[in-house]
């Protein structure tokens, strides 16, 4: 397990999160102008909320604070960057209503969370953003984050213990959406707030990612909200990012401005542009013209991006793709994929190699296990080796020399899967290729009634093992097992409070469903952006699909 | 065949039916029917001669060039696409998908709509009221929003893109062959039938329908073109044939990503579906002015 | 007259009423109801369910229908699923961008095919006859979205003359609408060819130019004005036909039209959108035709009771 170094995992790399629905490689979210937060400026030594859970009061890092003590930055010019992928992206400018990572880049640029991620080296750590320390008792069912006194939202009032309380109240009631509310809600006690600059948020169980993806609560105003009500301030947001909202058209585009003197960071660029053009041809052609500057971008399209005098940035290893066999789970008895041997076979059957190398033009690694290399606890186990010889003598001597399964894609169908059914189909195994359009195929995952096989992309956006419980847990919603030593050593990743035994039971969950052939790992892709000629800095933080910190760029 | 001095003796020995239809095809656009031709025939053998399984990928073989490029070989004459196919087996087993859905689209509308025509435009009165009030209510429905939803319902599967294409198209033969119909049963010849009680089915049949074919067969012919192009256009919004079976308008939106890197994966369906389409449309003109002197259309 | 007026009007409620319900009814039919689409993936069945309730989903097709129909009638088709905004509003937002887009496309399939159809009618077998006719039967020929992204790399990126996707200014509507119109000329010009062949063999110009009239008087002042009924009425039907098919140039070009909406709607299961814009676009559609038929009527009694 390549975990541990300096004692503490966050600041690895980290693995990209799910795309919802978008498939594999939607992460072309790109970068939006990141905001030039400055890395440097961060404290970095708040990296390690391991750290700070193993200290009673662990604040970590009063590092320095972020004052820049360069001349202060102004603003200029403009940036354009498309987050593709339809209307996903844009649904909503309330950025507490966050159900999607397409929606990451917007979120991040106009909102602040307590601590926030960015690049750190060649991985990512963690940084004081709204919360200038936190502390943690060691039975973790409180946290109590300390903000900064100079903290301001973008329309100049200051941010209050009162926002925190609002914000975290607020992903628990009903007309909002978040894509973690439910778990919130049964974890979630309440918020005290002492004075203006404390809030102590209290928990019914110990919840790490409170800390590690406290990102995905970035804090709004409470003021603003009342003012406008719940539609309203979803279409003309006040939060505390490096950008403020200022117009836009829900699903097409939105226009932000960068707040001078930040308190954290103030960007270099002064105009923001957040669009979402769906067909990829457009985008690089936008790139070449220089219409656009930032744009999610598949594998494929590296030589001609480069050909054309921009840059392919990566974020490397951040979306997991493993297949998954729902004939088992749905109780369908009479499914050959229930016998193991079968998946055995099956796996052994896919070109693990040849498809990333050749399909996915060098963008994917090969995988033995779920989950992205970055993760803290990741088990580093072998990817089934491509040998149809063997496939077939396991399969025969299983019994089910041939058969016939239905395998569900989302459409447009990859590449990769014409490569899969021909391998399959050499071994005996016909798999009717069947493509759903996202609507449907987010019904048929929900019902759990459909049989067969699909694959799964996931992970652009994971930090923290315990998010991965969608997909492990009996009652995940993305999670085709029924193992109640896995849930209970699931169970106790989400509500641990000790980083280095959570770190070691992921390991071992990734083990069992490796021995057991729970899901079979296909490999990790990366997410790509292609960057225009104008842009003279920026890059995505590595390891996450989503985070692009347009704070930082230049043009 | 023409009717020169020196040949009319020959000639003489012919039937008057037999030289007319000899002249009737003349002036036949020869380009456009060889073209159809070697189409058809792939469409019919082209298992047979296609040179590669078109369905077997291979990483390995992925993106090769056609054969007069620099790195192109002669055993794919055309070039492989992404996943390593042999676009020219592609091409030629290809064909046989979008025939069938054109023709049997073509031939599912076209009986719709003739016989809609047919009801509406002979009897008239309440019948029409209603049958052309059902053939406006098609022909303003959004066919994409409609063919999304119904793809949704059902999945996407040949049989079911040759329903969403055939339901979406009878209206419009069934408005313009109303027109023709009404305008037939003006003529003298219809009001004699019906007042020596010929029943209404025969008339119908025997005598209004085949006044009414030509302007079918032409609005058939460029039906076929459309219905090509409409099946491309399905296959770009995800909702065309599944894989892994050949289909031009499938080959050529899954490869535009490639048009600038691989062109070849793009211009040889683009070129297939456009010069197919082409040539229905020449062939249809052509028809048209063939079989209704008084219509010189194009 | 009025008569047949007030029939043609009634019937055209009809047709909008089958069509909206058409569409209810399919909608509702997809699999993956909004609520699921809405709550996202990770949310759980009681999220689902309460949100269900909240959209008044839980309740069956047919009651279902009752409460949209009476909104209807009294306009009111609530907010985007999605986006919390009046649905009607989002359409309405929308649509004129597709407007623009396909009366910039009509004027280039009238205007360009009007013209090289008058050209071939006025020399036919020539080479206005045959180089036009070709290069409209070409456009007819490839995919939409084929002649789209030729367009964007030949046009934008290769020469840089004109800007490759998105609203802007009137250079960013030249490709989208020239990829719509010249897909559409074809028809355009042989009808007008047809039209004009017809009418400058007729009788009465050949009565014209007995007259000494110019050549050129007779062909623009009378022969197109008497011809211009059957174009006139292609034109409606195209221009009907680029509202409710122009989905595929939204999406190439990244144009914030009603067409995208529409279908990235149903994609999303979000019902008020797809309802109310079915409904606007068919009362557009209904009432184009509508135009247009009357107008015959009015030229041709014979139709008219017919």
């Amino acid at each position: 397990m390549n975990d541990q170094r300096e004692g503490n995992y966050w600041t690895r790399k980290r693995v990209g999160r799910r795309t919802i629905l978008k498939g594999s490689a939607a992460g072309a979210v790109g970068a939006a102008a990141l905001a030039a937060v400055g890395c440097g400026d961060d404290d970095t030594t708040k990296s390690s909320p391991t750290a700070a859970a193993t200290a009673a009061a662990g604040s970590p890092t009063t590092a320095a604070t972020t004052a820049a003590t360069t001349a202060p930055v102004v603003p200029a010019g403009k940036l354009v960057i498309d987050t593709s992928v339809g209307g996903g992206t844009l649904q909503a400018f309330n950025p507490l209503l966050w159900t999607s990572g397409g929606q990451t880049p917007f979120r991040d640029a106009v909102a602040d969370p307590m601590v926030g991620i960015d690049k750190k080296g060649d991985g990512f750590g963690y940084y004081q953003a709204l919360a200038q320390t936190f502390e943690r008792p060691p039975d973790g069912l409180q946290v109590t984050f300390n903000l900064r006194p100079d903290a301001k939202f973008g329309d100049g009032t200051p941010v209050t213990s009162e926002d925190i309380k609002f914000t975290l109240d607020f992903v628990t009631t009903d007309p909002a959406r978040h894509a973690r509310k439910s778990e919130w809600k049964r974890v979630y006690k309440a918020t005290e707030t002492p004075d203006k600059q404390t809030a102590v948020v209290k928990l019914n169980e110990p919840y790490p990612l409170l800390i590690s993806f406290n990102f995905m609560f970035p804090v709004i105003s409470k003021a603003a909200f009342d003012k406008l009500g719940f539609d309203g301030f979803d279409g003309n947001p006040t939060a505390a990012g490096p950008f403020k909202f200022v117009s836009g058209a829900k699903g097409d585009h939105a226009n932000l401005t960068a707040v001078e003197g930040h308190y954290r960071k103030t960007p270099f660029i002064k105009d923001l542009v957040i669009k979402a053009t769906p067909e990829e041809a457009t985008r690089l052609a936008q790139i070449e013209t220089g219409e656009t500057d930032i744009c999610y971008m598949s594998p494929t399209n590296k030589d001609l991006v480069k050909g054309f005098g921009g840059r392919v940035a990566t974020t490397a290893n951040d979306t997991s793709f493993w297949l998954v066999f729902m004939d088992p789970y749905i109780g369908k008895t009479d499914s050959p994929t229930n016998d193991p041997r079968v998946r055995e076979a099956m796996s052994k059957a896919i070109n693990r190699k040849d498809i990333t190398a050749k399909l996915l033009a060098g963008g994917a690694n090969p995988a033995g296990s779920i989950g992205n290399p970055s993760i803290a606890g990741h088990n580093n186990l072998a990817p089934d080796p491509y040998d149809l010889t063997e496939a077939k003598k396991i399969l025969d001597a299983a019994g089910h020399g041939n058969f016939q399964i239905d395998f569900s894609v989302i459409a447009p169908v990859a590449e990769y899967v014409n490569v899969v059914v021909a391998d399959w189909k050499k071994i005996g195994i016909d798999a009717t290729v069947k493509p759903l359009e996202s609507g449907a195929w987010l019904a048929m995952v929900n019902a759990k009634k459909t049989p067969g096989l699909y694959i799964e992309p996931t992970g652009a956006n994971y930090v923290d093992p315990a998010q991965w419980g969608l997909f492990v847990l009996s009652d995940g919603s993305f999670s085709y097992q029924k193992d109640a030593t896995l849930d209970t050593k699931m169970r106790s990743i989400i509500s641990g409070t000790d980083d280095k035994a959570r770190a070691a039971t992921w390991g071992e969950v990734q083990k069992k469903i490796y021995d057991d052939r729970i899901y079979s790992a296909l490999w990790t892709t990366s997410t790509h952006f292609a960057v225009g000629k104008r842009v003279k800095q920026w890059d995505p933080v590595p390891g996450i699909g989503y985070i692009i910190r347009l704070e930082q760029a230049k043009v | 065949m023409a009717a020169s001095p020196t040949t009319i003796g020959i000639e003489g020995l012919r039937s008057p039916a037999k030289r007319r239809y000899w002249a009737a095809l003349r002036g036949a656009p020869l380009i456009p029917i060889a073209i159809l031709s070697v189409v058809v025939f792939c469409g019919i053998f082209g298992n047979f001669i296609a040179p590669h399984d078109p369905e077997a990928p291979d990483p390995l073989l992925r993106l090769q060039p056609p054969a007069w490029e620099a790195d192109g070989d002669w055993t794919y004459p055309l070039g492989t696409d992404p996943v390593g196919r042999d676009m020219l087996s592609r091409l030629i087993v290809g064909s046989q998908v979008s025939l069938l859905i054109g023709v049997t689209v073509v031939l599912i509308a076209g009986t719709i709509g003739t016989v809609l025509a047919l009801l509406s435009g002979y009897f008239r009165g309440f019948a029409d009221a209603v049958i052309s009030r059902i053939t406006d209510a098609f022909i303003s429905m959004p066919f994409l929003v409609i063919a999304v939803a119904f793809a949704g319902i059902v999945g996407p599967s040949l049989n079911h893109l040759i329903l969403i294409l055939g339901l979406l198209s009878w209206a419009g033969y069934a408005r313009i062959l109303r027109g023709e119909v009404l305008r037939v049963c003006q003529q003298d010849f219809i009001l004699l039938a019906q007042i020596t009680g010929v029943p209404a089915w025969r008339i119908m049949l025997r005598h209004v329908f085949p006044n009414i074919a030509n302007t079918l067969i032409v609005l058939a012919t460029l039906q076929l073109g459309i219905t090509i192009i409409a099946s491309a256009s399905l296959d770009f919004l995800g909702l065309g044939i599944p894989p892994p079976r050949p289909a031009w308008g499938g080959m050529l939106a899954e490869g535009r990503i490639y048009m600038r890197t691989a062109w070849w994966v793009v211009t040889v369906p683009g070129v297939a579906i456009a010069l197919t389409v082409m040539s229905t449309n020449l062939l249809g003109d052509w028809l048209r002015v063939k079989l209704d002197p008084k219509n010189r259309g194009m | 007259m009025a008569r047949y007026v007030v029939s043609r009007v009634l019937q055209a409620i009809i047709v909008v009423w089958i069509v909206t319900t058409l569409v209810f009814v399919l909608v509702r039919l997809t699999p993956g109801d909004a609520a699921q689409v809405l709550a996202g993936p990770s949310a759980p069945q009681e999220e689902i369910d309460a949100l269900r309730k909240e959209l008044g989903l839980d309740q069956s097709l047919g009651s279902q229908y009752v409460d949209y129909m009476s909104r209807v009638v009294r306009g009111d088709f609530r907010d985007s699923l999605r986006f919390h905004e009046s649905a009607m509003g989002l359409m309405l937002d929308r649509f004129p961008n597709t407007l623009k887009l396909a009366g910039i496309a009509l004027v280039i399939s009238v205007g360009l095919g009007g013209l090289i159809g008058v050209g071939s009618a006025i020399h036919p077998g020539g080479l206005v006859d045959r180089g036009g006719k070709f290069f409209a039967i070409l456009g007819q020929s490839m995919p939409t979205f084929w002649i789209g992204l030729l367009g964007i790399l030949i046009f934008a990126v290769k020469l840089g003359w004109l800007p490759a996707a998105g609203p802007g200014d009137w250079k960013h509507y030249i490709l989208p609408s020239a990829t719509l119109g010249w897909f559409s000329m074809a028809a355009m010009v042989r009808l007008t060819r047809s039209a004009m062949l017809d009418v400058l063999e007729s009788d009465s110009v050949k009565f014209l130019r007995i007259k000494g009239l110019r050549e050129r008087e007779i062909i623009f002042k009378h022969a197109l004005r008497n011809a211009s009924i059957p174009i006139l009425t292609l034109a409606g039907l195209q221009f009907v036909a680029f509202l409710s098919g122009s989905v595929i140039i939204e999406t190439i070009f990244g144009w914030p039209g009603s067409g995208r909406l529409m279908v990235e709607s149903v994609t999303a299961r979000d019902y008020t959108v797809v309802q109310a814009g079915t409904f606007f676009i068919s009362i557009v559609l209904v009432l184009v035709n509508l135009v247009i038929d009357l107008t015959y009527g009015f030229i041709d009694p014979r139709i008219r009771f017919g």
